[in-house]
C-alpha cells in the first residue's frame, strides 16, 4: 500500500466522520420535533351499550325490556384496532375479536372489515360487513367541513388539537389530531385534517376511539396490502340500500345507518 | 355528444372557472429565536367566519410552503409546530389582482421560552382523599340557581377553569371529564347531558387515570391522565301514574280495575285491585309490568345479544269455564348503594271462582276392532284463594361477584265440588255401565320456595365459579268426601255404592343444589366441572273412612285404602364439559354420571323399599356462525328417565273404579337420545329471513303402558311397561320476506311425525301419527293508520293404530287475526280481532262445527291529553265461541267440550292519571 492511497483513505475517513457528525446534528435537531410518517397506532374503541339501549328506544322512558337488557349487557364494550400508516397509505382494521365481550344484537365487530385510505390518489376503500352483506365502499377520501378549535388534549403522548365535523347531515364527530404525525389520516374513514387523528368521538353513538400506543416500526407490505372482497358500492349507493332496509325502523334504523357511515 | 364528453366539458369549465377565482399563498416558517427554518410545520387556512378548515399543507425542508387554489375569502392562518406556540393571523384573500400572496417569513417561538411565567399551584385542599382519588362533595360548595358544572368546578379549591373552558386541577391540566364514568361531550347538541346543572352533581372526583391499555393489560405503562369524574346524584325524579277503569255489559258481565304507581328516586311503590267476570286474570302484560311484578315472567338473553321474554302464567291466569276473579297486588322496590343493591318485594292476592260444564266422549279401541265409548258430563264449581309474597334481593358485591336470593311464600285454599254423570256403551251401542260421582274437596297448601345464586369471576381470565341452591318446603292437606254409584249391566247386573271420606296430608321438602367451576385450559378451550346434589323427602299420609253399618259418622277406617309412606330421594351427579370457543365456532362436549336413590318406608306395614338407578347424561353441541346473522347449530343429548315408585308399586285408589292401575316390579329406566338441528339466516338489507328448527328423539326402553280393556264391564286396567321403538320428529321452518315496504309475508311449515307404542289386551299397538301444518302470516305494528297481524293455514292429520284397521285422515284450517285502525287526529281507535277454525267433516267427528270468532272494539279519547277514554267492545259478535278439544292417539279418540263465554257487548270508561311519569308501553 502506497503513501498516496493512505492519504486518500484518511481524507475519505475525515469526510465520512464529518458527514456522520452532521447527520448526528440533524438527528439531534429532529429529536426535539420527532415527526413521524410511518408506523402503527393502536386505537381503543369504547362503546357505551347502555346509552345505545336508551337511545334506540322510540318511546324514551322506562321499560321492562330496557331494564332487563341493561342488566344483562355490560355498560361498555372495548375493542382494539390497528392503524398502519405510511405517507401515502393507511390500513385500519380490528386487532382481534374479543371473545369475552357481550355485544348487543348485530353490533359485534368483524375481523374481516378493513379500511384503506389511499392518500396519494385520494381514494377510500372500505370492506365492511353490513348484516348479511359484505360491501366494498369505494369513493374519494371523505371531504368534511372540519371546524378547528383552539383546544388541546394529550393523547398517547402527543399534543392534539380538536376539530368537529358532521356526518349524515347532523351527527357530530369530534376529532383530536396531532401535527407531529405528518400523515393526514385517521381511524375509520376519517381524514382531511392537518395531521393524524388520534382521538375520535361520536357522542350520539356513545362511541370513542383513542390511540393508546404509537409505534414507529414501518408496516410490512403485507400489512399495507389487504385483500378486499365484496359488493362494490359508493357512499350514495350504500345509503340507498340502508334506507331501503331500515328506513321505517325509527330511531333504531337511523342509528344503525350512522354506524355504517363511520 | 356523448355523456362522457359532456361531463369532461363541464369539468373543464368548472376547472377554468375555479382557477380564475383562486390564488396561491406562499411563505417561510422560521424559528426566530434559533434562526433556523422549520420543516414539516403545519400551515392551515381556516374560514374566519365559522372556523372551518379550508386548506392545509406542510413546510418543506427549507421552511417554505405554498398553498394553491385558495378561493377568495376572509381567513385565519394557523401555523403549528410541535412544542412551539401556535401562530394565528388574519388573512384576507382578494383574488382580483390574480397575484400570488407572499407572506414572507412567519416566525414561530418555542414554547419553553413562553412558559417561563407559569406558576405551579401546589396547594392541597383539605378535602377527602379516597385512595388516589380526591373527592369533593358538591353540595358543600354553594353555587347559584341554574349554575352549570363549570361554575361548580370554579368554586372547588385547587381547580381553575380558564376562559377557553380548560380545567386545571392541582396545577395539572385535566385531559378528560367523565360523567358517571362516561366521557362527556358537549359538542353534539343532541346529547342530553349538554347543559348539566351543578345541582345534579353529587361528587366531583379528581384522579390520575392510568391509560385504558394499562387498565386492560394490567401492565402499568406509566402514562397517566388527569381526569375529573362527575358523579351524579341518584335520580331525583318523583311522581306517579295510574288508572281507573270500569266496564259493564248491562247484564251479567262487568269488570273494574284500579291501579297506581308512585316513584321517588330509586324507590317504587305500586298497587292494584281488579274484579272481573270475563277473564281469569284481568291484568295485561303492560299492567303487570307497571303496577307490580310478573311473578311468572322469564327473561333470556341469547348469544348474539338478542333477548326474549315470556310469561307462562299459572292456574290462576287461565282455565275453562265461567270465571269471577278478584286480584290485588302490592309492590315495593328499591335500589341503593349505587344500584349495587336491589330489592323487589311483591304481594299478590288472587281469588277465583269458576263454574262450568264439561262434556266428553272417549272411544277406547280394543285389539279386535271392538271398542267402548264413554260419555261423561261433569259440572264443577271451584273456589280458589291465593296469597303470595315474593322478595328478590340482588347484591353486586363487587365487579366480579353477585349474590341473588329469591324467597316466595304462598298459601292456596281450594274448595271444589265436582258432579259427574257418565255411562259406557260397547260397539253394539248397549250400555255396559253407568256412573254417578260427586266429590267435595277442601284443600289447603302452604309453600315456601327459595333460590340462592352466587356467581364469581376470578382474576384469571376464563375462571369462574357459580353455586345455585333451590329449595322448597310445602304442606298440603285435603279432605275429600266421595259419593259414587256404579252400575254394571253385563252379565249379572249389580250396583256398587261408595260413600267415603278421605284425608290426605303431605309434607314435602326438596333441595336441589349445583356447583360449577370453569377454567380456561388453553386459548379458546374451557373446562367446566359441575356437581349436582339433590335430596327430597315426602311424608304422605292418606286415610279413607266409611260409615260403620248403622252409623252416621265416617269413623271406620278402610285399611286397604289407607297408607302412610315416607319417600326419600337422593341424587348425586358429577359432570364435565369441554367448551371450545373460537370466532365462528362454538362447540362443547361432555357428560354427567351419578346415582339416583329412591327409598320408601311404609309406616303402616313397616315394609321398606329401596331402589337405585345409575344415570348417564352425555351431551355434545356444535354452533357455527357462517356469516353475520347466519348460523347453524347441531346438538345431541342423552337422558335417563327413571320409573317412579308408583309405577313399580302403585298406591291403591278408588276415586275412579273404572280405571285401575297395577304395578310392575320389573320396570327398567328408559333412555332418550335427542338430536336437534337449527339454522337461521336473517337478511336485514334484503328483508328476508329463513329459520329452520328441527328435533328428533328416540327412546330405548320407553316407559309406556299396557292396558286391559274389559269391553263387557268397561273397566280399564293399566300397568307401566317398557317398549322399544318410540320416536318423535318435529320441524318448524319459516321463510319470510318483504313484499313492499312495511308489508311482509311469512310462510311456515311445521310437520310432526311420531310413533308411540303401547300394549292393548296383550297385543302390541303401534300408533303412528303425522300432522303437516302450513301457515301464511303477515304483520305490521307501528305508528301508521292500519296496524295488523294475521296468520292462517291448513293442517293435515293422519292417525293410524295397528290394532285397528281404520286410518283417520282429516284437514283443518286455523287462523288468527288482529287489525287496528288508528285515527290519531280524532283520537279514535278501532280494533277487530278473532279466530277462524274450519274442519273437514269425518265419520269420527261427524258433528264438528266450524267456528268464526270476531271481537271488535271502538275506543275514543275524550280529552286532549287522552286521560279519559270510552270504549265499546263486542265480544264474539257471531256468538260462536266454544271450547272444543279433539284428540286421536294411542287407540283413543276423544272430544271434550267446555262451556265458554259467548256474545256480549261491554261499555267501559278509563281514566288515566299521572305526574312526572308515564306507564311503559310495548315492552
Amino acid at each position: 500500500m502506497s503513501y498516496y492511497t493512505l492519504v486518500i483513505k484518511q481524507k475519505i475517513m475525515k469526510k465520512l466522520i464529518l458527514s456522520l457528525t452532521a447527520l448526528l446534528f440533524i438527528f439531534l435537531g429532529n429529536a426535539q420535533t420527532n415527526f413521524l410518517s410511518t408506523g402503527k397506532i393502536v386505537f381503543e374503541k369504547k362503546l357505551s351499550q347502555h346509552r345505545m339501549i336508551d337511545e334506540d328506544d322510540d318511546n324514551q322512558g322506562e321499560s321492562e325490556w330496557k331494564t332487563q337488557l341493561k342488566k344483562q349487557m355490560p355498560k361498555f364494550v372495548n375493542d382494539y384496532y390497528e392503524l398502519y400508516f405510511t405517507p401515502t397509505k393507511t390500513v385500519y382494521r380490528l386487532k382481534e375479536e374479543n371473545l369475552t365481550n357481550k355485544y348487543l344484537w348485530g353490533t359485534k365487530p368483524s375481523e374481516e372489515d378493513v379500511t384503506v385510505q389511499d392518500l396519494e390518489n385520494n381514494k377510500l376503500s372500505i370492506q365492511r360487513e353490513v348484516y348479511e352483506e359484505t360491501f366494498v365502499v369505494q369513493d374519494s377520501l371523505r371531504q368534511l367541513n372540519w371546524r378547528i378549535y383552539n383546544e388541546t388534549r394529550d393523547i398517547a403522548g402527543f399534543e392534539c388539537k380538536k376539530a368537529v365535523a358532521k356526518i349524515c347531515d347532523s351527527v357530530v364527530v369530534v376529532a383530536f389530531f396531532t401535527d407531529q404525525i405528518t400523515v393526514n389520516a385517521g381511524p375509520e374513514s376519517f381524514s382531511g385534517l392537518p395531521g393524524m387523528i388520534l382521538g375520535l368521538a361520536v357522542p350520539r353513538l356513545g362511541t370513542t376511539w383513542y390511540a393508546t400506543r404509537v409505534e414507529v416500526t414501518p408496516p410490512t407490505t403485507a400489512q399495507l396490502t389487504p385483500k378486499q372482497k365484496g359488493k362494490k358500492v359508493n357512499w350514495v349507493t350504500l345509503n340507498a340500500s340502508l334506507k331501503k332496509a331500515m328506513g321505517d325502523w325509527g330511531k333504531w334504523g337511523a342509528r344503525r345507518t350512522w354506524i355504517f357511515n363511520l | 355528444m356523448s355523456l362522457q364528453k359532456l361531463l369532461a366539458a363541464l369539468m373543464c369549465f368548472v376547472f377554468i372557472n375555479a382557477k380564475a377565482q383562486t390564488t396561491t399563498i406562499k411563505g417561510n416558517i422560521k424559528d426566530t429565536l434559533n434562526k433556523n427554518f422549520l420543516a414539516n410545520a403545519s400551515i392551515s387556512i381556516i374560514k374566519a367566519k365559522d372556523s372551518i378548515l379550508v386548506k392545509h399543507t406542510r413546510s418543506n425542508a427549507d421552511g417554505s410552503f405554498s398553498l394553491q387554489n385558495v378561493p377568495k375569502g376572509n381567513y385565519v392562518l394557523m401555523v403549528t409546530y410541535p412544542k412551539y406556540a401556535d401562530f394565528f393571523d388574519n388573512l384576507d384573500v382578494n383574488v382580483n389582482d390574480n397575484q400570488p400572496i407572499d407572506l414572507k417569513t412567519i416566525p414561530l417561538i418555542s414554547r419553553i421560552s413562553l412558559l417561563q411565567e407559569v406558576i405551579v399551584q401546589g396547594k392541597v385542599a383539605a378535602i377527602r382523599m379516597k385512595g388516589d382519588t380526591l373527592e369533593f362533595k358538591a353540595d358543600s360548595f354553594k353555587t347559584g340557581p341554574n349554575a352549570n358544572v363549570q361554575d361548580l368546578l370554579k368554586r372547588l379549591p385547587g381547580i381553575s377553569v380558564n376562559t377557553k373552558g380548560e380545567i386545571v386541577a392541582q396545577g395539572v391540566k385535566v385531559e378528560k371529564v367523565l360523567v358517571d364514568g362516561e366521557e362527556f361531550f358537549s359538542d353534539d347538541p343532541a346529547v342530553v347531558t349538554k347543559n348539566l346543572r351543578s345541582d345534579a352533581v353529587d361528587k366531583v372526583q379528581v384522579f390520575d387515570k392510568k391509560s385504558d391499555q394499562a387498565t386492560f393489560t394490567g401492565i402499568d405503562d406509566g402514562e397517566k391522565t388527569r381526569t375529573i369524574n362527575l358523579e351524579l346524584k341518584q335520580d331525583k325524579k318523583k311522581g306517579y301514574f295510574g288508572k281507573a277503569e270500569i266496564g259493564h255489559s248491562f247484564d251479567q258481565f262487568r269488570y273494574g280495575k284500579l291501579m297506581a304507581n308512585a316513584f321517588k328516586a330509586k324507590s317504587k311503590i305500586a298497587g292494584y285491585i281488579t274484579n272481573d267476570n270475563t277473564s281469569y286474570e284481568s291484568l295485561d302484560w303492560n299492567e303487570r309490568t307497571n303496577y307490580g311484578e310478573d311473578l311468572n315472567r322469564t327473561t333470556q338473553v341469547n348469544d348474539d345479544g338478542g333477548m326474549s321474554m315470556w310469561s307462562s302464567g299459572d292456574n290462576f291466569s287461565w282455565g275453562q269455564g265461567f270465571p269471577t276473579s278478584t286480584t290485588a297486588g302490592l309492590h315495593f322496590s328499591q335500589k341503593w348503594n349505587k344500584d349495587k343493591n336491589n330489592s323487589i318485594n311483591t304481594y299478590q292476592h288472587n281469588n277465583l271462582n269458576v263454574f262450568g260444564t264439561n262434556t266428553s266422549t272417549t272411544q277406547t279401541l280394543a285389539n279386535d276392532s271392538s271398542f267402548i265409548l264413554r260419555r261423561n258430563n261433569q259440572s264443577f264449581n271451584n273456589q280458589k284463594t291465593r296469597h303470595r309474597l315474593r322478595s328478590t334481593n340482588e347484591w353486586n358485591i363487587d365487579s366480579s361477584s353477585t349474590l341473588k336470593v329469591i324467597v316466595t311464600g304462598s298459601n292456596i285454599k281450594t274448595i271444589s265440588k265436582n258432579v259427574t254423570d257418565g255411562n259406557t256403551t260397547n260397539f253394539k251401542n248397549a250400555i255396559i255401565n253407568t256412573q254417578q260421582r260427586e266429590t267435595n274437596t277442601v284443600e289447603e297448601e302452604k309453600m315456601l320456595v327459595g333460590n340462592i345464586n352466587y356467581r364469581k369471576r376470578f382474576k384469571k381470565a376464563g375462571r369462574t365459579m357459580s353455586a345455585n341452591v333451590d329449595f322448597d318446603a310445602s304442606n298440603k292437606e285435603n279432605k275429600i268426601s266421595l259419593l259414587a254409584v256404579n252400575s254394571f249391566f253385563q252379565g249379572t247386573p249389580f250396583t256398587n255404592t261408595v260413600d267415603q271420606f278421605k284425608t290426605n296430608n303431605e309434607d314435602k321438602f326438596n333441595v336441589r343444589s349445583r356447583i360449577s367451576f370453569t377454567e380456561q385450559l388453553w386459548k379458546n378451550t374451557f373446562l367446566e366441572l359441575n356437581y349436582r346434589y339433590e335430596t327430597s323427602r315426602n311424608n304422605a299420609e292418606r286415610f279413607t273412612f266409611e260409615k260403620p253399618i248403622g252409623g252416621d259418622k265416617y269413623n271406620k277406617r278402610i285399611d286397604s285404602l289407607s297408607n302412610h309412606f315416607i319417600f326419600n330421594n337422593t341424587t348425586n351427579m358429577g359432570g364435565f364439559n369441554f367448551r371450545y370457543n373460537k370466532k365462528k365456532i362454538n362447540a362443547s362436549i361432555g357428560a354427567a354420571y351419578g346415582t339416583v336413590n329412591f327409598a320408601m318406608e311404609d309406616l303402616l306395614t313397616n315394609k321398606p323399599r329401596n331402589i337405585s338407578f345409575n344415570n348417564f347424561q352425555p351431551q355434545a353441541n356444535f354452533n357455527y356462525q357462517i356469516k353475520k346473522q347466519r348460523r347453524l347449530s347441531l346438538s345431541y343429548n342423552g337422558r335417563n328417565r327413571n320409573p317412579n315408585l308408583f309405577q313399580i308399586q302403585p298406591i291403591i285408589d278408588n276415586i275412579d273404579p273404572l280405571n285401575i292401575t297395577i304395578g310392575n316390579p320389573n320396570l327398567k329406566q328408559e333412555f332418550t337420545h335427542n338430536i336437534s338441528f337449527n339454522f337461521s339466516d336473517y337478511k336485514v338489507l334484503k328483508s328476508k329471513n329463513l329459520y329452520i328448527s328441527s328435533n328428533f328423539s328416540t327412546t330405548q326402553n320407553a316407559i309406556t303402558n299396557s292396558t286391559i280393556l274389559d269391553t263387557s264391564t268397561g273397566k280399564i286396567t293399566s300397568q307401566a311397561i317398557n317398549v322399544d321403538g318410540n320416536y318423535n320428529f318435529n320441524m318448524w321452518a319459516n321463510y319470510g320476506f318483504e313484499l313492499f315496504p312495511s308489508f311482509n309475508l311469512n310462510f311456515q311449515f311445521n310437520p310432526n311425525i311420531n310413533r308411540f307404542i303401547n300394549v292393548v289386551n296383550g297385543q302390541r299397538n303401534e300408533n303412528n301419527s303425522e300432522s303437516y301444518n302450513f301457515q301464511i302470516s303477515s304483520s305490521y305494528w307501528g305508528d301508521k293508520l292500519v296496524n295488523y297481524w294475521f296468520g292462517i293455514g291448513p293442517t293435515y292429520n293422519i292417525n293410524k293404530s295397528s290394532i285397528n284397521p281404520f286410518v283417520n285422515k282429516f284437514w283443518s284450517i286455523n287462523g288468527n287475526y288482529d287489525f287496528e285502525f288508528k285515527f290519531k287526529k280524532i283520537k279514535m281507535y278501532i280494533n277487530v280481532d278473532g279466530e277462524v277454525n274450519v274442519y273437514q267433516r269425518t265419520s269420527v267427528f261427524a258433528n264438528q262445527q266450524n267456528v268464526f270468532r270476531i271481537n271488535s272494539s271502538i275506543r275514543k279519547s275524550l280529552d286532549k291529553a287522552e286521560n279519559w277514554q270510552v270504549q265499546l267492545r263486542v265480544h264474539d259478535i257471531l256468538n260462536q265461541n266454544q271450547s272444543i278439544n279433539r284428540n286421536i292417539n294411542n287407540g283413543m279418540i276423544s272430544e271434550n267440550t267446555q262451556q265458554a263465554i259467548q256474545r256480549y257487548a261491554m261499555l267501559s270508561l278509563t281514566y288515566n292519571f299521572s305526574k312526572n311519569g308515564k306507564p311503559s308501553t310495548g315492552w
